[in-house]
């Protein structure tokens, strides 16, 4: 055993010999008997050709099920019992995309190459380019640091008013230099500047690689920004729940939505595709708030869109659609590729929310006892896949008729975790317990139904932005007590690739960077972005828990809604 | 004609006599009884579906409560919840007659509750229970440095919440 001071020694004992007097509740004995009995039959049934009859009873209560209606509209316009969406729009809703992240047509843009590419080799302290600055122009100058085989982007920053804040100079020492172009960083170019050829020179710490991006227009590097994560200060009192903090590397998290003590949680926060929106769900704690996360299930639920400027802040809402006030679990949207619609489940229902008119879809869906994820918009937005125990609906939100995947053996009820689709939709991967055992494993299946096939043992799967690959986490087992590793896949299947996480970081929850090159890793221990393939460091965006006040944060019950927010702009 | 045991009866007789001594592990990893009792259900499953080959060793107590462990802190168990386990605990501590001891449970078990959920399996496994640390860590499937590591930081926070620093 382990010291520990006498005062938590006895504390500790005490609230150990209180947990040993509570009795286990009376129905575990008769629900494990029935279900050892139950159990064998169905192993016995699966194990031969019987099962086939199992898959076909299976089919036909799926079959059963179709006979439902498969798009709805809100109560105002149908008799389904819950509450109208009710969007609440701002009054000035924020445009996408944001007027302020789009630059005006260079008049004389042939005097001004699109970008200029500066790579700064480590053995080179120093590079430059010659640009000429046009009328009315902005400069965009955007570093990243750069390994072996990855680009790391750390920030923007943009030569004008715009100046994207998020990256010290001390992490890269960025100089312009010109006749009379006013050093960087945060000036305005003067008009007697524009025309004039000017050097831009660019100055790195010696020990570090980067490669810069000058241009005329828009962050040339389509990657990512802002981290937004739901947590807790660890200094949280008691009442306290989950609120939005916006990370960077190097920065303490930033608080952007939510306040200690205001009774809400603001939890899953996910930014649009065009990265200038935020959706999260939140909720209140349905009774008197008196242990540290209130009283659960929730009320007065309801999913939020607010806008996110350059420097990071939110908007006032742009949209909240309430949820039905009966208690239940907070809903946890996710953005349509095209950033127009928000889904998320609300029990039996699938909710689809167009941002831009606040009408909402419902969508017959099979309420599952492991959250209210689980879903995902196919590539081309006109469907989401929904896993449902034993089984992956795919609801096309035109409303025609879903379609049931039987999965993993089609065991009605069994474990049916995160989905995925693969590049072109061709496939769902997805994650599910294994027929004999408790173990998880990593599956990909036809969005036909067809080739269901393991890939992986694992859980957490998520397939990657562009669907090419997937990556999970092997978990220690009763069997194979092996601990914990990140893995990556393809898709279709193949060798899988370790991952190298920071030693003794717990694994809980991974989110793939926008640009697919790295993967957050988010628990308890904090957030932390890896290389997927080696060459570059670690980058720590929050501390876990952390003896000093106001650093670290409470991740314990939010370990996988972290997002990364794409920053769009030209393609190089 | 030989008369061997039904399976279900054994099986009984063996591993459902630990359902206590399992849901109270359980309890102490999870503090919410409902998750306990699906952890140790799952727990009694796995050992039905490996009856044949686990019925005979000598090792069974200690590979029922390394599965229950493994439930217990399982993904698919984490996402089952998302939000604070119910408050029957407090209440049940809040009647005990002693108030004093009461309110200093109900303290700890505040604290307790905001650890991880592998922090709180070590600090059950090392301290509530008396495993060492690498027993502990066979138990969880780590590494023994990583057990330290849950206690450790287990026990700071705890201090930390308590005032106990």
């Amino acid at each position: 055993m382990l010291d520990t001071e006498p005062e938590l020694d006895r504390k500790l004992r005490a609230l150990y010999d209180h947990i040993k007097t509570q009795d286990p509740p009376a129905t575990l004995a008769l629900i494990t008997t029935r279900t050892m009995r139950s159990d064998r039959k169905m192993l016995g049934r699966l194990a031969g050709v019987a099962g086939i009859a199992v898959i076909a009873a299976g089919v036909a209560l799926f079959a059963t099920e179709l006979q439902a209606h498969h798009m709805r509209t809100p109560p105002a316009q149908s008799t389904h019992t819950v509450s109208p969406p009710a969007p609440v729009w701002s009054p000035n809703p924020l445009p996408s995309p944001n007027p302020r992240l789009a630059l005006p047509t260079l008049p004389n843009r042939t005097l001004l190459p699109a970008s200029v590419r500066v790579l700064v080799p480590e053995t080179q302290g120093t590079g430059g380019a010659t640009v000429t600055i046009v009328p009315n122009g902005e400069l965009y100058v955007q570093y990243a640091c750069v390994g072996d085989t990855s680009l790391v982007v750390t920030a923007t920053h943009v030569l004008g008013p715009d100046l994207r804040p998020g990256c010290s100079s001390s992490v890269a020492d960025v100089k312009v230099v010109g006749t009379s172009l006013p050093a960087y960083p945060n000036q305005v170019l003067k008009a007697s500047d524009l025309g004039k050829p000017v050097t831009i020179t660019i100055s790195t710490a010696p020990s570090t690689t980067w490669e810069i991006f000058i241009a005329e227009s828009g962050p040339p590097i389509a990657t990512q920004g802002w981290i937004a994560v739901s947590a807790d200060p660890w200094t949280a009192g008691i009442g306290e729940h989950a609120d939005i903090y916006l990370l960077s590397a190097g920065a303490a998290p930033r608080r952007i939505i939510g306040s200690d003590g205001d009774g809400i949680a603001q939890d899953c926060p996910t930014f649009s595709p065009d990265g200038q929106r935020l959706a999260y769900g939140e909720a209140r704690a349905s009774g008197a708030t008196n242990n540290d996360r209130g009283v659960w299930p929730v009320s007065d639920r309801a999913v939020v869109v607010v806008g996110m400027d350059a420097y990071g802040d939110p908007s006032q809402p742009l949209m909240r659609v309430t949820l039905p006030t009966s208690p239940g679990e907070i809903a946890c949207p996710e953005w349509s590729p095209n950033g127009r619609y928000v889904a998320y489940r609300v029990g039996p229902d699938l909710w689809v929310t167009d941002t831009t008119t606040g009408t909402t879809n419902l969508f017959t869906v099979q309420a599952t006892p492991w959250g209210q994820n689980g879903f995902a918009w196919s590539r081309d937005g006109s469907r989401i896949a929904v896993a449902e125990p034993g089984q992956i609906r795919v609801v096309p939100i035109d409303g025609s008729t879903p379609t049931v995947i039987p999965v993993n053996g089609s065991v009605p009820g069994s474990y049916t975790g995160s989905v995925g689709w693969t590049a072109g939709d061709a496939a769902i991967v997805y994650e599910s317990a294994d027929l004999v055992g408790d173990s998880l494993g990593v599956y990909r299946i036809d969005a036909s139904g067809a080739n269901d096939t393991p890939l992986a043992a694992g859980n957490d799967a998520v397939v990657s932005p562009d669907g090419t690959r997937v990556a999970y986490i092997t978990d220690p087992s009763a069997d194979q007590p092996i601990g914990q590793h990140v893995v990556t896949m393809p898709t279709r299947g193949g060798k899988g690739v370790e991952v190298a996480v920071p030693p003794g970081f717990v694994l809980e929850g991974l989110t793939w960077s926008p640009d697919a090159k790295r993967l957050l890793l988010s628990s308890v221990d904090g957030v932390v972005s890896v290389a997927v393939a080696p060459g570059s460091a670690p980058v720590v965006y929050a501390a876990g828990q952390s003896p000093s006040p106001g650093v670290g944060l409470d991740l314990e019950w939010t370990w996988s809604e972290v997002t990364w927010q794409p920053v769009t702009g030209p393609s190089r | 004609m030989t008369s061997e045991p039904l399976p279900e009866l054994a099986f009984e007789a063996l591993v459902a006599a630990d359902t206590r001594r399992l849901y109270v592990l359980a309890l102490s990893i999870l503090r919410d009884e409902g998750e306990a009792e699906d952890a140790v259900q799952e727990t009694l499953l796995k050992a039905w579906r490996s009856w044949p080959s686990i019925s005979e060793s000598d090792h069974l107590p200690r590979w029922l409560t390394r599965v229950c462990v493994n439930h217990c802190t399982s993904i698919r168990r984490r996402l089952r919840a998302r939000g604070g386990p119910p408050l029957e605990l407090f209440e049940t501590a809040g009647s005990s007659g002693d108030h004093s001891n009461a309110a200093e449970i109900i303290d700890v078990d505040r604290a307790y509750r905001r650890l991880s959920i592998r922090q709180r399996a070590a600090v059950t496994l090392n301290y509530g229970y008396g495993y060492s640390v690498e027993e502990s860590a066979d138990l969880m499937g780590c590494s023994p440095g990583t057990v330290r590591t849950h206690v450790a930081r287990g026990l700071a926070s705890m201090r930390k919440e308590l005032g106990d620093a």
